[in-house]
This record gives C-alpha cells, sequence and structure tokens, in this order.
C-alpha cells in the first residue's frame, strides 16, 4: 500500500505539471490580452504605447515556454505574483479566503453524512414502499435544483419573510448552516440515489442471501453487509465530490455574501485579474488530485482487496 | 473491516468538526482593525440618540481610503467626497469655492487662494506645499493612467506662491481645467503624512487623512466600513453620528438585505437594478427616488465607415425609427429620461439648437425608400441590390441594461426593414473591437458628470469607439480641429462656437442614437430617515444628504 501511495504520489507531479501547462495556455489563447485588460481597466483610452510598455513590465513579450518557467518556478515556491486589483500577493488573500470555503464544505460535509447513510438504509430496508418512493421523487427534485435558484429563495424565506437569520453572513459560523445546507441538498441526492443503488445491487448477492438464511435480522444485514461492501464506490465519487465542493462553491458563496475562495475566485474571473485565476486553477488541481488519493487509500484501507485488483490490473 | 469502517466514520465527522471549528476560528480572528481615527460613540450626555445609518455597497473599497489609489473600481470613490475635499466643486452645472475660496484665471495659469485654518483630520494644516506635494504625486504616478483626463494631461507644474497660494500651470489655456479639478477621485487633498518617502502610506487602508466632514472609524476589509464625524469641519456641521457601508457584492442579495432591514439604503445606478427600484417603488413599507439631474446618456454609436450606416439616410432613419418614450417607460419604468441629444443641454456649452429626431415610422420609411431600400421579397426586411438591410449593435455582457435595450432597439427597428442582431461581448473584447472600428453599430454612452462634456470629447481624437465611427464624415477633419481649439482657449465665444459646430454636426449626421439620460436612483427604507437630498455630483453619495 505505501509503494502504492508514493506510485501515485509521484504521478501527481505529472498530473498538477498538466493542471499548470492546460491553466496557462486556456489564459493564453483567451481573445484578452491581460496586459491590455490591465491598463484599460484604469484607463478606458489608454494608448497602443501604454500597453505595450505594461506587456513588457508584466513579462507577457517573452516567448510564451519562458512565460511558463518563470510561472512555474515563482508557483512551487508559493508566490503566485499579486493581485491585478489589490496589489497583495495573491496565496495571502487565498490564504484569508481558504478557511471560510472550508468551513462551508466542512458543514456542508456533515450534513450530506448525516442525510446520506440512514436515509439510504432505510430505502433498501423498505426498498418501493411510500418511503423509498417519497425519496426518490424528492432525490430527483434535489438533483435538479439549481444552487442558485435554491440559495435565493431559501435565503428569502429565512432571511425576508421569517426574519430568523440574516442575509449578510459575512463568514459568521452562526450564519453558516443556511448556505451548508443550501450547498448540500443536491450532492446529498445525488450520493442517496448512487447509495441506495449499490446497496440495492448488493441486496441480491450470493453471501447476502447467505446471511438471510442463517437468519441475520434486517436491519443488522443491511448495515453489516449491504452498507459496507456498497461504501467503495461511493467513496471514490464522495473524494470527487469532496473536491467539486470546495472548488464550487462560487454560487453559492455570492448568494450568501460569504467571503471564500468561490467569491474570490468570481471576483477574479470579472476582474481579469490573472494571477488569482491560475493560482485558483492550479490549487483546485491539487486539491482534486489529493481528494481522490484520500478516497483510493481510504478504499484501500476499508478493503485491501481493491489494492490487489488495482496491482493484478496493471 | 467492520472495525476499520467505524474508525473511518469516527475519523471523517472529527476532521469535518475540526475544519468547521478551524474556520470560525479564524472568522473571529478577521483583520478587524479599528482606526486611530477613531472617536467615542457613546451617546452624548443630552441623551439624544446617535443617527446611524446603514448603507448596502455592491463594491468592496479596493485600494483603502487612498484619493490617489490607481484602481478605478474602489467602492470607497462614491463616498471620497465625505471624506476628503477638492480645491473646487462641481454643484449642478457651476464650479464653486471648495478648499479653495477663490481662484484666478490667466491665460493657461490658475491660481488658488486656500482657505486658512483647515485642519486634515490627522492634526496637519491645509498649506499651500501640500496641494503641490499631492498633485505633482498624482501626475508622477497616474499621469499617464489619467491621460484621458486633459486637465491631467496638460498639468505641467504647480507652483507654491505663499502659505496659502498655489498656482497651477498648464501647457495651453483650457476652459475645462476647473471642471476636471472637481473629481474628487485623485484631485482631492490628502494629508502631507499619507506621503511618507515619496510613497503612499499603507495606513490608507484603514485610515481617513481628509478634511471632509466626515472620518473612517472602523474597517473590516471586504466586509464594513465606518464613518463618523469630524467634529472639527471647518464647514457646515455634519448631521449623522455613525454611517456603516457594507459590502454586498450580490444585486439580490443586497435588495434581500434591504427588505429584512439589515442595510437602510442602496444608492446608485450601479447598485440598483431598475427591476428592483419598479418593485420597491411599489412597496410602502419603502421609499424610492430618482435624481434630477442627468448623469450619463445612454447612446448607440452608428458607424459611419460601415454598411448600411455609411448613408445619411439610414442613419436617419433609424433615428426616426426608434420610440424612446416607449423604453423609457416600459423598460426603464421611467427611472430615465428620453435623451433627444448627444450631451445633455444643462452641460457647459452644450444647449446648442439642434432639431430632435422624433419618432415618425412614415418619415423613417421614405427615408429608407429614397436610399433605395425596398422589400422586393415581403419578408419585412428590406434589400438593396440583392442584399438586406441587416446589421449588428454590440452590447457589453452582463453591463446593466444595456442587453435589453438593444434588443428593443432591434425590434423596433424590424418595424421599418430592418434586421439588426445584437451581440454581447465581454468587457476587453469588446474593447477592442470597438476602437479598431470592427462594428456597425456599438453601445457607446457618455462619461458623465464631471467628465462631460470635456472628458467625452478628447477621446474622439484617438483613442475612443467615436474616432473611428466617424472617419465616413467629410466633416471629420474639421471636427478634430474644432475639438482641439476647445482645449486650447479660454475665448468663451470661441469655445462655444467649436462646441457648436462638433454638436451640430454629429446631430445632423445622426451617427449618435441617443436613447436616455441616465439618472441616480435611491431606495431607503423611511423608518430610519424621511428623505435624501441629491448632492453636487449625483455619481456620489453625499452622508449629509440623508434627512432624518
Amino acid at each position: 500500500m505505501i509503494f502504492y501511495i508514493k506510485k501515485r504520489l509521484f504521478s501527481l507531479i505529472f498530473v498538477l505539471i498538466g493542471v499548470t501547462v492546460f491553466s496557462f495556455i486556456l489564459s493564453n489563447i483567451a481573445p484578452i490580452d491581460p496586459s491590455e485588460a490591465y491598463v484599460r481597466r484604469k484607463n478606458v483610452s489608454a494608448s497602443e504605447e501604454q500597453i505595450e510598455a505594461m506587456r513588457k513590465e508584466m513579462g507577457f513579450d517573452l516567448p510564451i515556454h519562458k512565460q511558463y518557467f518563470i510561472w512555474v518556478g515563482n508557483a512551487v515556491k508559493g508566490d503566485f505574483g499579486e493581485s491585478y486589483t489589490t496589489g497583495v500577493p495573491v496565496i495571502k488573500e487565498i490564504a484569508h479566503a481558504f478557511p471560510y470555503t472550508l468551513k462551508l464544505v466542512g458543514v456542508a460535509l456533515l450534513i450530506i453524512i448525516i442525510l446520506v447513510i440512514p436515509i439510504s438504509m432505510l430505502c433498501v430496508r423498505y426498498k418501493n414502499s411510500f418511503f423509498d418512493n417519497f425519496i426518490r421523487i424528492i432525490t430527483l427534485i434535489g438533483i435538479s435544483t439549481s444552487n442558485f435558484w435554491l440559495g435565493f429563495i431559501v435565503l428569502y424565506f429565512f432571511a425576508v419573510v421569517l426574519n430568523v437569520v440574516n442575509v449578510l453572513s459575512y463568514g459568521k459560523m452562526e450564519n453558516v448552516l443556511l448556505p451548508a445546507i443550501t450547498f448540500a441538498i443536491p450532492i446529498a441526492a445525488f450520493n442517496i440515489r448512487v447509495l441506495r443503488a449499490n446497496m440495492l445491487e448488493n441486496v441480491n448477492k450470493d453471501h447476502i442471501i447467505y446471511a438471510k438464511a442463517r437468519g441475520i435480522p434486517n436491519r443488522i444485514l443491511i448495515y453489516k453487509h449491504v452498507f459496507k461492501n456498497s461504501l467503495p464506490p461511493v467513496i471514490t465519487l464522495f473524494g470527487q465530490t469532496v473536491g467539486y465542493m470546495i472548488a464550487g462553491t462560487a454560487i453559492i458563496e455570492n448568494v450568501f455574501s460569504w467571503p471564500g475562495l468561490g467569491n474570490y475566485a468570481l471576483k477574479a474571473i470579472i476582474d481579469r485579474n490573472l494571477p488569482a485565476i491560475n493560482a485558483f486553477v492550479l490549487i483546485m488541481g491539487v486539491v482534486f488530485v489529493i481528494c481522490n488519493l484520500l478516497a483510493d487509500i481510504l478504499n484501500m484501507y476499508i478493503n485491501p482487496l481493491t489494492l490487489k485488483k488495482m496491482e493484478n490490473y496493471k | 473491516m467492520k472495525r476499520k469502517i467505524n474508525l473511518i466514520m469516527i475519523v471523517i465527522i472529527s476532521i469535518l468538526i475540526i475544519v468547521t471549528g478551524f474556520g470560525c476560528e479564524s472568522s473571529d480572528n478577521d483583520n478587524k482593525v479599528v482606526s486611530g481615527n477613531e472617536t467615542d460613540n457613546s451617546p452624548d450626555n443630552d441623551m439624544e440618540e446617535p443617527i446611524e445609518i446603514i448603507i448596502g455597497e455592491g463594491t468592496d473599497f479596493i485600494g483603502g481610503f487612498n484619493a490617489l489609489s490607481d484602481n478605478d473600481g474602489n467602492g470607497f470613490a462614491k463616498y471620497i467626497s465625505n471624506v476628503y475635499e477638492t480645491l473646487v466643486i462641481y454643484d449642478k452645472g457651476e464650479i464653486k469655492a471648495g478648499l479653495a475660496e477663490s481662484w484666478e484665471v490667466k491665460d493657461n495659469k490658475i491660481i488658488f487662494n486656500l482657505r486658512k485654518g483647515i485642519m486634515f483630520t490627522d492634526g496637519q494644516e491645509l498649506k499651500a506645499d501640500v496641494v503641490k506635494t499631492g498633485f505633482e504625486y498624482m501626475k508622477e504616478t497616474l499621469g499617464e493612467q489619467l491621460a484621458w483626463i486633459i486637465g491631467v494631461s496638460k498639468l505641467q507644474e504647480i507652483n507654491v506662491i505663499d502659505d496659502y497660494k498655489v498656482e497651477f500651470v498648464y501647457d495651453t489655456p483650457y476652459i475645462g481645467a476647473l471642471q476636471d479639478l472637481t473629481v474628487a477621485y485623485r484631485m482631492a487633498i490628502m494629508s502631507p503624512s499619507v506621503f511618507v518617502d515619496g510613497e503612499i502610506t499603507p495606513d490608507v487602508n484603514t485610515m481617513s487623512f481628509g478634511t471632509g466632514p466626515y472620518k473612517v472609524s472602523e474597517v473590516k476589509q471586504g466586509q464594513y466600513y465606518v464613518f463618523v464625524k469630524n467634529e472639527d469641519y471647518w464647514g457646515e456641521k455634519p448631521k449623522i453620528d455613525k454611517i456603516t457601508i457594507k459590502i454586498i457584492p450580490g444585486m439580490e442579495s443586497r435588495m434581500m438585505a434591504l427588505q429584512s432591514e439589515e442595510i437602510d439604503l442602496v444608492y446608485g445606478v450601479n447598485d440598483v437594478s431598475l427591476d428592483a427600484y419598479n418593485q420597491f417603488s411599489k412597496d410602502n413599507k419603502f421609499k424610492t427616488k430618482v435624481a434630477e439631474d442627468v448623469f450619463a446618456t445612454r447612446n448607440i454609436l452608428l458607424n459611419t465607415t460601415k454598411e448600411p450606416f455609411n448613408d445619411i439616410n439610414v442613419r436617419m432613419a433609424a433615428q426616426h425609427a426608434v420610440n424612446k418614450d416607449s423604453i423609457c417607460k416600459n423598460l426603464l419604468f421611467d427611472m430615465e429620461e428620453k435623451a433627444d441629444y448627444l450631451l445633455n443641454r444643462y452641460l457647459p456649452y452644450c444647449d446648442v439648437e439642434v432639431k430632435p429626431y422624433n419618432f415618425d415610422l412614415d418619415k423613417s420609411r421614405q427615408l429608407l425608400e429614397e436610399a433605395g431600400w425596398k422589400d422586393t421579397n415581403n419578408d419585412g426586411i428590406l434589400e438593396k441590390n440583392g442584399k438586406n438591410l441587416e446589421g449588428e449593435i454590440l452590447f457589453r455582457t452582463g453591463w446593466g441594461m444595456e442587453e435589453d435595450i438593444c434588443q428593443v432597439l432591434s425590434g423596433q427597428l424590424r418595424e421599418v426593414g430592418f434586421d439588426i442582431k445584437t451581440t454581447g461581448m465581454e468587457m476587453m473584447s469588446w474593447y477592442s473591437k470597438v476602437l479598431e472600428g470592427d462594428f456597425q453599430a456599438t453601445v457607446n454612452d457618455t462619461y458623465g458628470v464631471p467628465y462631460d462634456p470635456y472628458t467625452f470629447l478628447s477621446p474622439m481624437l484617438n483613442y475612443s469607439a467615436d474616432n473611428p465611427a466617424q472617419q465616413g464624415l467629410e466633416q471629420k477633419p474639421q471636427i478634430d480641429e474644432e475639438i482641439e481649439n476647445i482645449f486650447n482657449t479660454v475665448d468663451d465665444e470661441e469655445i462655444r462656437k467649436s462646441f457648436e459646430y462638433v454638436l451640430k454636426t454629429l446631430h445632423e449626421q445622426a451617427l449618435n442614437l441617443s436613447i436616455s439620460y441616465t439618472k441616480d436612483p435611491i431606495i431607503y427604507n423611511p423608518e430610519k430617515m424621511s428623505d435624501y437630498e441629491f448632492g453636487k455630483q449625483t455619481r456620489e453619495f453625499y452622508f449629509d444628504g440623508i434627512i432624518k
């Protein structure tokens, strides 16, 4: 297993190189010249000479591979450059916003776990009952609901109609519940359906039928045999979901005025703040890869057979 | 395996709890800064309840409380006049005394007599050398960036004559020099303490260094900013005890915060959507109001070098085909006023006699027929030499009402046989396209007061959408010459004549399809304040305009 982790960590380097190259190429093929954007943001009638001077100052006159290596060289040292809008080092701004996003995602994940596991188990236990059908419909609606819409409805109802929470949360712990619930609902709905389907698949397996024949009660059967055997694919999916959640908070954060990384990235995009955008893309690439790796390690830890399968496969 | 899963569940949940707890702690340790300017806000001894107002603002104060920030997107610019003051102020078309009690214009020089005994909130006194230091710093660091403001590009030197007399020397006489000096964001005077070793001290991120009626007392970057009275203010005593500006970037969230009474007012055309204004104006719990003074003109620019607008008859037909009253009433909810002129006639030198293009579909059709456009295949779109009467209007995506207005225009022009498509572009792509003249028609609003009219005209000579769009006019060399003349003389009659020529020619050549005059709106909670009196420049918000 240690060997596998080392191997994955090694391959992580290539993934990250891919992420940096990809994000760098994307920002360079964009029809917007960053130096022109920078100058024009300050002065709409800037002359070509001013833009050219800025291009030189920012190093955009260098060949693209040189620009890339300079950027990567600095990024490795944690230097993502200074924000075009504030002049503050990007890494400092990200370090300030990141804990807020972690807080939001953390609470949302707790809600997801609290919802997904018991509901999925109940659905399997009472398959095709009213409860199961009801949950199937609710989860279908949950998956189809847009965060943006749901956020405003929830905010309007609780903040304006009932007046029990504040519209302006500003990252305070007492205000995290509403954005976290809004964030968690579509993801929980999706995961309930996946876990339920996986568990139902396992219910018909030989060892479960044998266990039933042994007279093991249903609730023990579902928890100890069906649920735990259904976990690996869900954990893999969950790993990806965590990455997606950390990188995908922009809409929720915007609706709830949450000062996290999503809001920061959204603003960076609107402002064409390239150092911030590049840093965000790279950091999110790292987050995704690490979450996937952790999910795989978890799977191996739970079920060493997975590792064997992986080794045989390779 | 059972044990492992239980263990993992415990570990995951513990991590999540730690992570959320960590986030909680970090939020409490935020960069909340209480400025050295803070005063005791406890209620006065006479037990009068302090007047506190909370404003919702969409744009964060990036760049701090620095009047010379190189950041154009600083939300503070809207509130700057409460904290910093300029030598002269723009008051509804007139230049009035500010920190300078009088001034004298001699050809290319202006001598300002400063008020005596004016103190900055940090205890420094306003003197001529302070003005010189500020303007020289501005010229050195922002000169290139602000070169589009003629009053900056023409400013050559600042001389201290005595402690309270300062002379501004321009390279040629320039009539708009005083008006350009009224732009508080960049022209306001900051205390000499701000300039440390030729740089601006980072203290401006948390403190204000002005002479204005209010000063900064508390800062929480990205969240809120608190202003309190400057008790030593030299002018009329400020009325509001405490103003908190809360940063709420989302328009919908801002409106909900107003509804839930977390904020008391929202102000300005960028912070109040037309839909929200319309909705709140029907709600008895809130009051809505629009400034009487015009800020800028919404304008569509037709390119005289591109078909079909290279034909004056087609341009005039487009002018007559647009029902501006309907746009103002149905789309802009009467928040804006129909515009018949490119620059509204209350601006200096802009009261030029021209005949507005009235809404007249028959006239429009007749002009198109005279130009040889006919509907030969009965599809509703006119043709000429096998070509359809088609075109494209460019607008900036996500830029307020531009998209809606362009779509309505396209619909109205279709009535007379135009086939106009609307194309939204990212702002920077739009800029580069229009500056190259690669468009048939585009949105091209004026810059707004106090940049209008002078600073709106000057880019017509080089970097603007207007310059390439005017190239099809045989009068273009004369237009440029007259604009040059405006910026090189102080002879009133000469300037009037040049303005008349430029505005009359542009109007007669029908290349500017003006739609409406934008005005700044306010929505407020009448339980917190009874009224708001719009200030000298409607783009700025004046705390003392609030009437309790």
